[in-house]
């Protein structure tokens, strides 16, 4: 999840356990140790290949639940689960919620199934939190099939690992990952980083604009996903221009925090510094206001921006000219893709792939992404 | 600070202005506190002058900067200020923060409330939870900080609710809602108008609330009276001291400084979100410790949170202007924070 | 008795193995009042060194230093002949405070092994020592309560036990018996002896010079920072200690007649069928006439104290009050105004002396009741440190920086200064000097005079005698008719009418802390 903000000061965090201890409505149990069900082997001949058998990442042997394999040969629907970070993170959770509902429909005609999207509602997501939600639906057999946000890339291993080994599908999304689960529907920070270096190359070429000075920030750059998306970005960057210039490095990003005003104050801070600079990344959902400061102290036109996600004010900023790419994560595909990827899987025996795409939003397709914006996140 | 003139100040006939009684352990108290504060004040912009480029740090331009960043928080920071000098803690102001611009955001956008009845109903909420806050701390007698933790999370609660977790931008409402084009440009304009000097708005708001807050912890009878409750709420029962009354005072002025920031930088960002407030709590509380007030009560002073709110703002400036990476910026804030409580522990032991 | 220390002392060249305390030139100062300015003090192992001397004359300021609290400028303090560093080395030395300072939150346990609990990870228990020692100040019921619950004079006793379990060298007394009864009293002297003998050094720090003269071996006087005198065999009586101490200060004539007042005018106050809803005391008519000085006796657990406070409105009542001409509890809010037994309830740490004076005032020191008018706190504040004598370099200094006796004074002038009808004192003289108490007196008698009444919860018959127009006894809750104090010849005599009309056969200044389970109110 791009917005985690768990590097904040430790009474922040304090308070944020204190927050998803008071606001959890389910049991707070502690993850699974060890899964309740081992797998016994059906009656009838076992159908060979998936989703009744097959092999794992590890090498392990995939077995499917024989509850859900029973649903299945009966025709009954399965209870498809969809578990992500927080439902109350601006921007993010709205579009979260509309990707899940959008595709819901669609993979109920595949198979039939019920769907339910659970998250916790602190404004800091807490991946045992997370667990001890859906944990206890599993531990009730109230889950068949299971899509997981992974809100860090190595939190969710072990129960993602321990709920395949009981043979009940698992897919994650939003941030990668490296359990068992069957597809893991993200992007890749590095590559997204990558891509991003080449659309600004594209825009220098294009501009006949000359960038030498380059700078990287983010909300909490301490997040895996934040370092691999800065990363890259100065690797590419570093390729196509051999004398670009980093004036910070992903180890020392500039911070800015997750709130709007600080945001902002920290790169007018930057660019006062630092007047030589001529484009900023930012790994999430700042942008707008680096597009601001830059406006603000009079740099429009000698500084330019990135950023990731879609919010009104990159929608501006890449209308004014300042920012030179919004990159869409796709947040919607990401929330949508259990439910297609469980009912192929167990109607057809497909493992969907990854084929989560990071869509450049940029003065030439600004005015439909607004468009698809309201209509996604209005009220 | 004043000076001393005689060693033993004879007993001055009554009505004489005290000029010989110049030798005030108050003032030179609260000047040494303030001094000790100035000292590391001092100390911070030498060292982030040199470590920055030339011309880059100590610039007019970096300090108006400056001066916006320190105006939030200094503001909810002066309103904490009555509370904990009252002898209480209040740890709701950075929900209830979050409530009142996302009330303004609801009523006027999506209710089509006009704009100057949604800033009455946030101020309304918060005088609400202010009055919750006092009434739970002086008649059920619960201790304030276990109060506030859960007024906060109610307050926040109650936001996401209002808000279904969305942000709101009075420039691009959403399909159907209009918003009236003169209601935003006024209110854009509480914390925009171009000043001379470039002279951020809110550095005029924050001002003003220093300097009524200040009138009231040092000249007033309410700022006196809430001295004697916070040192000794024993005595003041004695004393027959509005106890009671004041502590309502104090907890609702709180929480409406808490509204008119959220306010103020919901019109300078332009747009508002749901968790807007939460990551303010340790700064704000930063800033009132090491401003010099007491967390067992009976001490403060408006200029002392000023101090330091601005010490705080200067450092996230310079690590922001040496991009100094999160590692190291914790680390500094953390250090600075208790740096400067010794130093002012210290100097207070100079005036034994 | 050993006292190496007087054949030691008398050769120099042995001096080296004098054993004891001896101090010389001992100098604080807080800001520009010369707390001790000099102070030259020898203290044999072995005897009973009794301190005396005026408030802020320096005791206290002494006692802080010798228990490590604070440090002097300058001067010499040596034990047994070394060189005795009493901040870092405070283990040598045991205080029992005049306002016991001890944890209100543990239980009394707890409170008399704080700081030797040891280093298991369990809470231990008391051992035999302990336990034998606390039988002996009869606290042992009383172990397992929280210090909370249990009266004052427990809190003594409990401090008293502390220092006794802690096998110090150098036990320091401050005022520490004023609320033990007789007996208590009697049996406190008999362990300080017991503690001399064992060849420790005691200093009794006291106002009390009938008890100075008889339990002390001999008595420094200090008087502004010095020691000015010592007084030891033939000169070591009552007059010779109560003359070396108001030499030089400006004395009230103790023959001077008590001024016979008329009858007070006007109704002051009038209680009609008080009742304590807590049950201390049932059912009381009083009636004080407006310019009378009242003094309410009786022991602790009698519910006289608890009736005096419920004059002023800290206690729940329930039955009529009338104050001047008004009923009820907003007469009470507006005409009465109490000062307690206990200053820290009555003063705050965090204000000036000033501030205190005047924390009781509101529009006084306020135009419109907002904005305040420093210059006039600071001249009220000065009429007032003036017209109380307080002995204080400023008023803008803490009003920490004041002794014992100056903060009482403080804490009585803020009360009086708001001018209630009714002013409501709690055991006002309590860790006062000699010099105070008369003040207070006079300050008592000239408020009554001008149009006010005094009603006083006393434990001390000489107060009582020096002070009251009428004096009534409360025992088991109930009220006694009232005694015209004018009338009797002599404080004794006073003492046996009081005694008469208690219950219990005890004399009337012994505060018996009713055992667990008694039936007593």
């Amino acid at each position: 999840m791009r917005t985690t903000s768990r590097g904040v000061a430790a009474t922040l965090a304090t308070m944020a356990i204190v927050v998803g201890a008071c606001s959890t409505p389910a049991a707070t149990t502690a993850p699974s140790a060890a899964p309740s069900q081992a797998a016994a082997p059906s009656e009838a001949p076992a159908p060979s290949g998936l989703p009744y058998t097959g092999t794992l990442k590890d090498g392990s042997t995939f077995t499917l639940n024989p509850r859900v394999a029973d649903k299945l040969a009966k025709g009954e629907p399965i209870n498809y689960v969809f578990s992500y970070g927080s439902t109350a993170i601006p921007l993010f959770s709205p579009q979260y919620k509309n990707g899940y509902e959008r595709t819901l429909p669609e993979a109920q005609k595949i198979l039939p199934m019920n769907g339910q999207a659970i998250a916790p509602s602190s404004a800091v997501q807490d991946p045992n939190e997370q667990i001890a939600q859906f944990d206890a639906l599993f531990k009730a057999d109230q889950i068949d099939c299971l899509s997981i946000q992974s809100t860090g890339t190595d939190a969710f291993t072990k129960i993602v690992n321990d709920y395949m080994a009981t043979g009940i599908p698992v897919f994650t999304v939003g941030v990668e990952s490296n359990g068992n689960e069957f597809s893991n529907f993200t992007q890749i920070s590095n590559k997204e980083g990558h891509q991003a270096a080449g659309i600004v190359v594209d825009y220098m070429k294009a501009k006949g604009l000359d960038f030498k000075n380059f700078a990287v920030s983010g909300g909490d750059p301490t997040q895996n996903w934040a370092q691999g998306r800065m990363q890259g970005f100065i690797e590419g960057i570093t390729e196509a221009i051999p004398d670009a210039k980093f004036i910070n490095t992903a180890a020392t990003a500039l911070v800015t925090t997750y709130d709007p005003a600080g945001t902002y104050d920290a790169y007018k801070a930057f660019i006062q510094g630092n007047p030589e600079v001529q484009v900023i990344e930012n790994v999430d959902i700042g942008g707008e206001h680096a597009a601001r400061a830059i406006a603000d102290s009079g740099n429009t036109g000698k500084i330019f921006s990135l950023g990731w996600n879609v919010s009104i004010g990159q929608l501006d900023a890449v209308e004014a000219g300042t920012q030179i790419v919004a990159l869409d994560q796709q947040w919607g595909d990401q929330a949508g893709f259990g439910a297609l990827a469980c009912a192929e899987l167990l109607k057809n025996g497909k493992v969907l792939p990854n084929t989560n795409t990071l869509k450049p939003i940029t003065t030439d397709n600004v005015v439909q992404a607004r468009k698809d914006f309201m209509a996604i996140s209005g009220g | 600070m004043t000076q001393h003139s005689s060693p033993m100040p004879p007993v001055q006939p009554p009505g004489a202005a005290s000029t010989g009684d110049r030798w005030s352990g108050r003032a030179l108290a609260a000047g040494i506190r303030i001094g000790g504060l100035v000292i590391a004040i001092l100390i911070v912009i030498v060292v982030f002058t040199a470590l920055s480029k030339p011309n880059t740090f100590l610039t007019f331009t970096n300090a108006v900067g400056i001066l916006r960043s320190m105006s939030t928080i200094a503001m909810v920071a002066l309103g904490l200020t009555l509370v904990i000098v009252v002898g209480e803690i209040d740890l709701s102001f950075g929900y209830v923060y979050g409530l009142a611009s996302i009330l303004i955001g609801v009523a006027w956008i999506i209710w089509g409330w006009p704009i100057y009845l949604a800033i009455l109903l946030a101020f309304a909420a918060a005088v609400v939870v202010g009055s919750i806050n006092a009434f739970l701390v002086t008649v059920l007698k619960i201790p304030s900080f276990i109060v506030t933790l859960g007024t906060g999370q109610l307050v926040f609660g109650t936001t996401l609710l209002v808000s279904n977790t969305a942000t709101l931008n009075p420039a691009y409402p959403p399909v159907g809602k209009i918003v009236p084009k003169d209601q935003v440009d006024w209110f854009f304009g509480l914390s925009n108008q171009h000043l001379p000097f470039d002279i951020p708005m809110q550095a005029i708001w924050m001002t003003a609330v220093a300097i009524i807050i200040g009138f009231i912890l040092s000249r007033s009878l309410f700022g006196f009276r809430l001295k004697a409750i916070g040192g000794n709420p024993a005595a003041a029962e004695l004393a027959r001291l509005p106890t009671v009354k004041y502590k309502f005072a104090a907890f609702i002025i709180c929480s409406l400084l808490a509204a008119l920031a959220a306010m103020l930088d919901f019109a300078f960002i332009g747009s508002v979100q749901p968790n807007a407030g939460v990551g303010l709590t340790f700064p704000i509380f930063a800033a009132v410790i090491i401003g010099g007030a007491s967390l067992a009560g009976g001490r403060g002073t408006a200029i002392g949170t000023l101090s330091g709110a601005l010490l705080l703002a200067i450092i996230a400036n310079g690590l922001a202007l040496l991009s100094a990476g999160s590692y190291l910026s914790n680390f500094v804030s953390g250090a600075v924070t208790i740096a400067a409580v010794v130093l002012d522990r210290f100097t207070q032991s100079l005036r034994k | 008795m050993i006292d190496e220390g007087a054949v030691a002392a008398t050769d120099p060249a042995t001096a080296t193995a004098v054993r004891g305390l001896r101090i010389r030139g001992l100098r604080k100062w807080y800001g520009d009042t010369r707390a001790l300015d000099g102070l030259d003090l020898e203290a044999r192992a072995g005897e009973i060194l009794g301190v005396a001397g005026p408030n802020g004359a320096g005791k206290s300021t002494l006692i802080k230093v010798l228990a490590g609290e604070t440090r002097a400028d300058s001067g010499e303090i040596e034990l047994d002949g070394r060189p005795w560093d009493t901040a870092m080395d405070r283990d040598r030395v045991a205080v029992v405070h005049q306002e016991p300072q001890l944890f209100p939150n543990l239980t009394v346990a707890e409170n008399l092994m704080v700081g030797r609990e040891g280093t298991r990870a369990t809470v231990r228990h008391l051992n035999t020592q302990e336990r034998s020692l606390m039988r002996d100040l009869a606290i042992l019921e009383v172990a397992d309560r929280k210090l909370d619950d249990v009266p004052l004079a427990i809190h003594q006793r409990v401090e008293i036990g502390r220092a006794l379990a802690r096998d110090a060298r150098v036990f320091l007394f401050d005022e520490p018996n004023s609320a033990l009864t007789q007996e208590e009293s009697k049996d406190l002297f008999r362990r300080m002896h017991l503690l001399a003998d064992a060849g420790n050094v005691v200093l009794l720090v006291s106002h009390r010079i009938a008890e100075l003269a008889e339990h002390t071996d001999r008595v420094v006087l200090i008087l502004d920072g010095v020691c000015t005198d010592v007084l030891e065999g033939e000169a070591l009586t009552p007059d010779g200690i109560a003359a070396g101490l108001v030499s030089g200060q400006a004395a009230r004539d103790p023959s001077e007649p008590v001024v016979a007042r008329s009858e007070g005018e006007g109704t002051g106050l009038r209680l009609t069928g008080w009742t304590h809803t807590g049950g201390e005391f049932a059912d009381i008519d009083l009636h004080v006439k407006v310019g009378q000085i009242v003094s309410i006796v009786g022991v602790e657990g009698s519910g006289a104290r608890e009736l005096v406070r419920s004059i002023a409105g800290f206690e729940r009542t329930t039955g009529e009050v009338e104050v001047g001409s008004r009923t009820g509890m907003p007469a009470i809010a507006t005409g009465t105004s109490l000062v307690s037994a206990d200053r820290h309830t009555s003063l705050f740490p965090n204000l000036t002396i000033g501030d205190n004076m005047v924390s009781r005032l509101g529009r006084e020191i306020a135009t419109g009741g907002i904005a305040l008018r420093r210059r006039r706190m600071l001249r009220i504040a000065h009429e007032l440190r003036d017209q109380f004598r307080v002995k204080a370099a400023s008023v803008r200094l803490p009003i920490r920086s004041l002794s014992g006796g100056n903060q009482q004074k403080v804490a009585i002038a803020a009360a009086i200064v708001k001018r209630p009808s009714i002013l409501v004192l709690e055991e006002p003289t309590r860790g006062v000097d000699v010099g105070s108490k008369r003040e207070i007196y006079r300050l008592m008698r000239e408020y009554a005079g001008r149009g006010h009444a005094l009603i006083i919860y006393c434990t001390e018959i000489p107060e009582v005698f020096e002070t009251a127009d009428l004096a009534y006894v409360v025992s088991e809750g109930r009220l006694s008719d009232p005694l015209m104090v004018m009338t009797y010849p002599d404080v004794e005599a006073l003492a046996r009418a009081v005694t008469r009309l208690e219950r219990h056969s005890t004399m009337p200044n012994q505060a018996a802390v009713p055992p667990l389970g008694s039936a007593t109110v």
